[in-house]
């Protein structure tokens, strides 16, 4: 089963990331997904600013990986510059999936053989309904559709906890806007993402 | 300095049992510090992330030789892989790279006086290929290694080659991976004034390339684009222009594109790829011309250092060219082969280093996140 909220700002994606903070423990995984500028490293924000990060959080496109120390340690991943599952193994993958920290996977779906059997993913979606945005073009611009699902045992749970922080902090943000409960919840829906290409030998898959 | 002083046969004629073996060589060691001139050999080596690179470096500032692997020269050495993230890349490219270098320097492993190589900030895995081979080199021949920071070796770009450039000075380190106003005040007095919140500029060039369809890695397509378009086509959004301090942001001018192009899409019309291109552009050096020019001002230098791989952009160079000289400041833009990762970079760094009596132990451990002091 699959969570919805509409996210209205970026302020409230990286409120949606900080509300996730306090049910994550050492050894999870997160797969974050979305086009380019939904605000996947926005959210990863609002996560690490809640974990306590001080220091910046800044996008690992290039970089790849980058590891922050906060409540606990932060591995943040991205493998959108990537292009077969060898490199991502080659990254040292499995040594990234440390039970000691949190794994945040910019782009994760593309990798999602590689991933544990227990994760978050999240995909955040751009609105490209643009026939009901009538009057204000702009904020709809703003708008993201964030989809969280769980995959394995034991994220429903967490996303009951991290749902009721959500709703409460929203609220907070913006309390003359309060429009009852945020969160919806929708079937889960076939997967959009991008995949990366298999090698051209077999050596890459697991 | 007398190379002959110091014979490599002789200290490996030492038995290791020998207890004054260790004393002996951490004297010989000191005594060779003093003696940095500009005479002095460095072998650089550098593994942070895509390239690797090796390169010998004379008084840190005279590049006789600058491999860097992932050109087509090398291909034949090994195998015509181009070096990926991979550390296992690295292993392969590293020591012919090494190789190469020396032979192109004609020198041998035993004129070299130091190793030097990228302690940070990097991938641990491709850091760690570079660290061990820097270290097995170094304590074979018995010579200092010295542990260089990543984007300080960046700010020396500056200095290879180039006798006229004089700290102090602004830099601007602005590539794929990092965008950063650093003030530098002399050798290892570096004052970070700000940097950027999310995407680093050439990662938002590479992103807003791919998605207006353009082959990657999208900069310098984007910089070609830029001639045949027009930059006020589209008024892009220059966040943080004109606010106090020195961060920049780039999410929201790359959404404000991605924004803008579907928008048109959606509406049927045509895009002018061109123009969204030299728009987008010009967004980007107007943001990063002002807050270098904040930064020069705040800091009261007379000049301006450029370095990393954005620096090869056509538009950024024109534009803090221009506003250099209308303000007297000395601008120094390195040539783009020093722009990007490079080794050279890296031993002129770790000479400087050397120079003040700093060497690092060979216990040292790469750090994927070390900061620029």
């Amino acid at each position: 089963m699959t969570w919805l909220v509409d996210s209205r700002s970026a302020e409230e994606t990286r409120i949606l990331g900080a509300s996730l903070a306090p049910v994550l423990l050492p050894g999870d995984v997160l797969s974050l997904n979305g086009d380019l500028g939904a605000g996947k490293t926005c959210f990863v924000q609002g996560l690490a600013g809640a974990l306590e990060v001080d220091g910046r959080v800044t996008s690992p496109t290039f970089t790849l990986v980058h590891e922050y120390n906060g409540r606990y340690p932060i591995v943040h991943l991205d493998v959108y510059r990537l292009n077969y599952f060898q490199e991502v193994l080659d990254l040292g993958f499995e040594e990234l999936l440390d039970p000691g920290a949190i794994l945040v996977v910019e782009w994760g779906e593309a990798v999602a053989p590689l991933l544990p059997n227990r994760y978050l993913e999240i995909e955040l979606r751009r609105s490209d309904d643009y026939e009901t945005a009538a009057s204000d073009d702009e904020d709809l611009d703003e708008f993201r559709a964030v989809a969280f699902r769980a995959r394995g045992p034991g994220w429903e749970r967490k996303l009951d906890t991290m749902r009721v922080t959500a709703e409460a902090l929203l609220d907070a943000l913006s309390p003359d806007e309060s429009s009852g409960e945020r969160f919806t919840r929708v079937p889960d829906h076939v997967s959009r993402h991008r995949r990366l290409d298999l090698p051209d030998d077999s050596t890459g898959s697991q | 300095m007398d190379k002959d002083d110091w014979s490599f046969g002789e200290s490996w004629r030492v038995e290791p049992s020998d207890p004054t073996w260790t004393g002996t060589q951490t004297a010989i060691k000191e005594q060779r510090v003093e003696e940095w001139d500009d005479e002095t050999l460095v072998l650089g080596i550098e593994t942070s992330c895509d390239e690797t690179s090796a390169s010998v470096v004379r008084g840190g500032r005279d590049i006789l030789s600058n491999v860097i692997a992932s050109q087509t020269e090398l291909h034949g050495e090994y195998g015509g892989i181009v070096p990926e993230v991979a550390a296992r890349a690295h292993v392969e490219a590293l020591t012919p790279a090494i190789r190469e270098a020396l032979v192109r320097a004609d020198a041998t492993f035993w004129d070299l006086d130091a190793v030097a190589v990228t302690l940070g900030p990097g991938l641990i895995g491709s850091l760690l290929v570079g660290v061990a081979e820097a270290k097995a080199i170094a304590s074979v021949l018995d010579i200092p290694f010295v542990g260089v920071n990543h984007l300080e070796a960046h700010i020396y770009s500056n200095f290879l080659g180039n006798y006229s450039a004089k700290w102090p000075a602004v830099v601007l380190v602005i590539s794929g991976g990092h965008t950063m106003l650093v003030h530098a005040r002399g050798h290892g007095d570096y004052e970070i004034l700000g940097g950027t919140l999310d995407d680093a500029a050439g990662e938002a060039f590479d992103k807003v390339a791919r998605f207006l369809g353009l082959d990657y890695p999208g900069g310098p397509e984007i910089d070609r684009l830029s001639l045949l378009g027009n930059p006020d086509a589209v008024r892009f959004p220059r966040s943080m222009v004109g606010e106090p301090g020195f961060d920049v942001s780039y999410s929201g001018l790359k959404t404000s594109v991605t924004n803008y192009v579907r928008r048109l899409e959606y509406e049927g019309n045509e895009i002018n790829v061109a123009d969204v291109a030299a728009s987008f552009q010009q967004a980007v050096v107007d943001i990063e011309v002002a807050k270098t020019l904040a930064a020069v001002d705040h800091t009261m230098v007379d000049t301006l250092f450029l370095c990393g791989g954005v620096a090869a952009n056509s538009g950024l160079r024109t534009g803090l060219e221009k506003a250099c000289l209308d303000r007297s400041i000395t601008l120094h833009v390195p040539p783009i082969e020093l722009c990007t990762d490079n080794a050279a970079m890296v031993a002129s760094c770790g000479t400087a280093l050397l120079r003040r009596g700093i060497y690092t132990s060979l216990d040292a451990a790469p750090d994927p996140n070390l900061p620029l002091k």
